[in-house]
């Protein structure tokens, strides 16, 4: 490495406060990206935890009701043409399957036009028939 | 006559005020002190027939700890006065900086970025030595089948804590005293960005050792060092020491991963292009933003253990809605990409070993930061395979097995560039140099053992036998540790003015090297025979290789103890070896040994890039 040593910097070694304050900002960056890696993993916890819906403590992915609830409402729910998916699920389809549920929600918030129906309907995980329809 | 002598030695500073009374000593004090203000609120506060109390009662202590730790070294004085309406002066800083102090200030929070260097040597060297007798213990339970040297729950706590103890030793090994001595005069700064932060990530990391080292007392955590779930939420109080350990240790990589990155970016003297920054700086950086995306994933996983021990959560517990797949995902979340964040700083070090000692340019130098790159961005890509035998997702195993596979690219990029830089070179084979060539043998063995465990059919035979074990000891031990040392022969004449000696350096080599393989040859060997780990004993059929493995532990022990021998010797009666005995070219050679306080009397302008040895043969 050549260098010459011409100095640059002003006498007495201080920086210009532009240069300091520029260093902290990026500094303040960084470590928020750090603490959006962090909340990322909490995410990451709260959908996968959500989606294994394991031992029945956390809402099913297509709408059964969660622990606490009446029996006559799940019951209800069935009658309906719900169906129920329990703990047996794989967990990772299960994810997977809520990732799906939502991203067919976000396609069909973009799709103008979508009536609310559609948006509960998604929200419970039935309007896999609609989609075609509305992409046409 | 009388004669005056004219010194031009500045007085210690002024300043510094309360700080002067502060030091290690004091921060040990105040951290035990904390520990019982934590004992005490957990008795008055808590409920003493409380099916957690144990553990809470020891968190609260843990938590004392690091405070009072803090508070006592000092760490947290600066911030305290800003906050009260008051700032450091000139004369504090310099104090800070331990101005003419002597060897005292490396007892103190000091922020100058040499100090903090070498504080990291031997904060690497407290924990590799305590990883180490762990390592001795589990070799000589494992001379013979049904020895029992170490009782079977001791023996557990030992695997567990010298795993975590050799990680965390490892992570800082490379990037821990040389990002912060030489990567500031390899930019041309002054000192670090921040370097009050500096020192807190030091100390911050201090204060999280005895609580790793405390928890083998308590009952460690005897389920291996990935810690797994829900064996952990069973484990006794030492598994809470543990996850505040971590939890401390990652605040630390954090504040200094911050530090590496916004000093590499933001304090570049004038003509130092990003195409002309050093390749260990590149390293450095590569590996202190992938520990930025890393450790917040390890800082999550010890937190929700440690809720679930200590305020009844469940999240990792199946009877009440959680799941022990998910504490695997977020731990290899973690755990693939943080060996890059090893890898990276070892492999920097040592492209700049091949470069000087070669006395060539460093080869495809574009493509050596290209693939460091590569290794970021696919090293997240690859967490399940350490998953493939637990059942979880085996749909995505495929996907997972193309990723691993495909993260061999660009590991077997820079181990070309590396043979490149000294192909035909004119190799000079000191020190430095021996370890590099150590390391070019050892990755070769411990990355393409990977590349067999990458593969689901093979991985589903081996997994969790010796075979594992032996592959990431050729990582770690056989490339990391190489590098490590290599670079501590490679900059200990800039640290101390003196030369790492070469006879003891070579013997501790030779040791070393061979002890390498013979413990880990004879461990691939009592893994493809099935040798399950993590196990006090074992069947008859595993005698031999067992042994050898024990022997050649022995070795590298030896040769540790050699090398931490020549550190002793050489840093007081070593060879003198002026400011650049190398004859290398980047600037952290260019400044006078010892390196004056600020490093740069005025700082340099730089018109080339660090790796122009042999242009003038070409020209000539």
């Amino acid at each position: 490495m050549t260098m010459t040593d011409h100095s640059h910097a002003s006498a007495g070694h201080h920086e210009a406060p532009e240069v300091i304050h520029h260093r902290q900002r990026l500094g303040i960056w960084i470590f928020i990206a750090g603490d959006v890696v962090s909340m990322c993993a909490l995410l990451f916890t709260y959908l996968y935890l959500r989606g294994t819906n394991t031992g029945g403590h956390w809402m099913s992915i297509e709408g059964v009701p969660a622990l606490g609830r009446s029996m006559e409402s799940i019951q209800a729910f069935l009658e309906e043409g719900g169906s129920m998916i329990t703990n047996v699920e794989a967990p990772l389809s299960a994810g997977l399957a809520w990732a799906m549920r939502d991203l067919r929600l976000l396609v069909l918030l973009r799709c103008g036009g979508v009536r609310t129906s559609y948006v509960s309907r998604a929200i419970s995980g039935h309007c896999a028939p609609e989609l075609p329809r509305l992409f046409s | 006559m009388t004669t005056q002598i004219e010194t031009h030695v500045t007085p210690i500073s002024t300043g510094g005020g309360f700080m002067r009374r502060l030091n290690f000593a004091t921060g040990a004090v105040a951290g035990v002190i904390g520990a019982l203000v934590g004992w005490f609120a957990a008795k008055h506060l808590l409920n003493a027939d409380g099916q957690l109390y144990d553990d809470q009662v020891t968190t609260l202590m843990g938590c004392g700890w690091v405070v009072g730790f803090l508070l006592g070294i000092g760490a947290l004085t600066a911030p305290g006065k800003w906050a009260s309406g008051r700032d450091q002066n000139h004369a504090d800083e310099m104090f800070l900086a331990g101005q003419n102090m002597g060897k005292e200030r490396y007892w103190r929070f000091t922020t100058d970025h040499k100090v903090v260097g070498v504080q990291y040597i031997i904060v690497t060297m407290v924990l590799l030595g305590a990883g180490g007798l762990l390592a001795m213990g589990i070799r000589t339970n494992l001379i013979t089948p049904g020895n029992h040297f170490v009782p079977q729950q001791v023996y557990n706590a030992f695997l567990g804590v010298h795993g975590m103890l050799m990680i965390l030793g490892l992570i800082v090994a490379v990037a821990g005293p040389w990002a912060n001595f030489v990567l500031p005069i390899q930019v041309g700064a002054r000192d670090m960005a921040f370097p009050r932060l500096n020192a807190l990530s030091l100390w911050t990391l201090v204060a999280a050792i005895p609580l790793l080292l405390g928890s083998l007392f308590v009952g460690a955590i005897d389920m291996g060092w990935v810690t797994q779930a829900p064996i952990s939420n069973q484990s006794g109080p030492g598994f809470d020491l543990f996850a505040l350990s971590i939890i401390t240790f990652t605040i630390s990589t954090t504040v200094a991963g911050v530090n590496t990155i916004c000093t590499a970016l933001t304090m570049r003297t004038q003509g130092m292009t990003l195409n002309r920054l050093p390749i260990f700086t590149w390293a450095s950086m590569f590996a202190a933003g992938l520990g930025l995306y890393a450790f917040p994933f390890f800082f999550v996983v010890m937190g929700l253990n440690l809720a679930d021990r200590t305020v009844g959560t469940s999240f990792f517990t199946a009877s009440g809605g959680g799941t022990g797949w998910l504490q695997e995902n977020l731990f290899w979340l973690m755990g693939h990409p943080e060996v890059y964040v090893i890898l990276l700083p070892a492999v920097g070090a040592l492209l700049e070993i091949a470069s000087v000692f070669a006395r060539k340019p460093l080869f495809s130098y574009r493509t050596a930061i290209g693939a460091m790159a590569g290794l970021c961005g696919l090293s997240a890509l690859v967490w399940a395979h350490h998953m493939f035998t637990t059942g979880w997702a085996p749909m995505l195993g495929g996907p997972f097995m193309l990723t691993t596979e495909l993260i061999s690219i660009p590991t077997g990029v820079i181990f070309l560039v590396i043979m490149g830089t000294i192909w035909k070179g004119n190799l000079w084979m000191r020190l430095p140099m021996l370890w590099l060539i150590g390391f070019v043998a050892n990755f070769i063995v411990g990355g393409i053992t990977g590349i067999y465990l990458s593969d689901i059919p093979l991985d589903n035979q081996l997994h969790g036998t010796m075979f594992v074990v032996a592959h990431f000891h050729y990582v770690f031990v056989g490339s990391v540790l190489f590098g490590a040392l290599g670079a501590l022969a490679y900059w200990f004449p800039k640290v101390t003015g003196r030369f790492l000696d070469e006879s003891m350096g070579r013997i501790s080599f030779w040791l070393v090297f061979i002890g390498t393989q013979v413990t880990f040859i004879a461990m691939f060997m009592s893994g493809m025979r099935g040798m399950p780990r993590r196990y006090s004993t074992y069947s008859i059929i595993f005698e031999h290789t067992n042994l050898i493995s024990s022997i050649g532990a022995y070795m590298i022990m030896a040769g540790m103890l050699t090398l931490l021998g020549a550190v002793i010797h050489s840093w007081n009666k070593g060879v003198p070896s002026g400011p650049n005995p190398w004859a290398a070219k980047s600037l952290e050679w260019m400044v006078p040994t010892p390196v004056p306080l600020e490093n740069f009397e005025v700082l340099p302008v730089v018109t080339s890039d660090p790796y122009t040895y042999g242009e003038e043969l070409v020209r000539s």
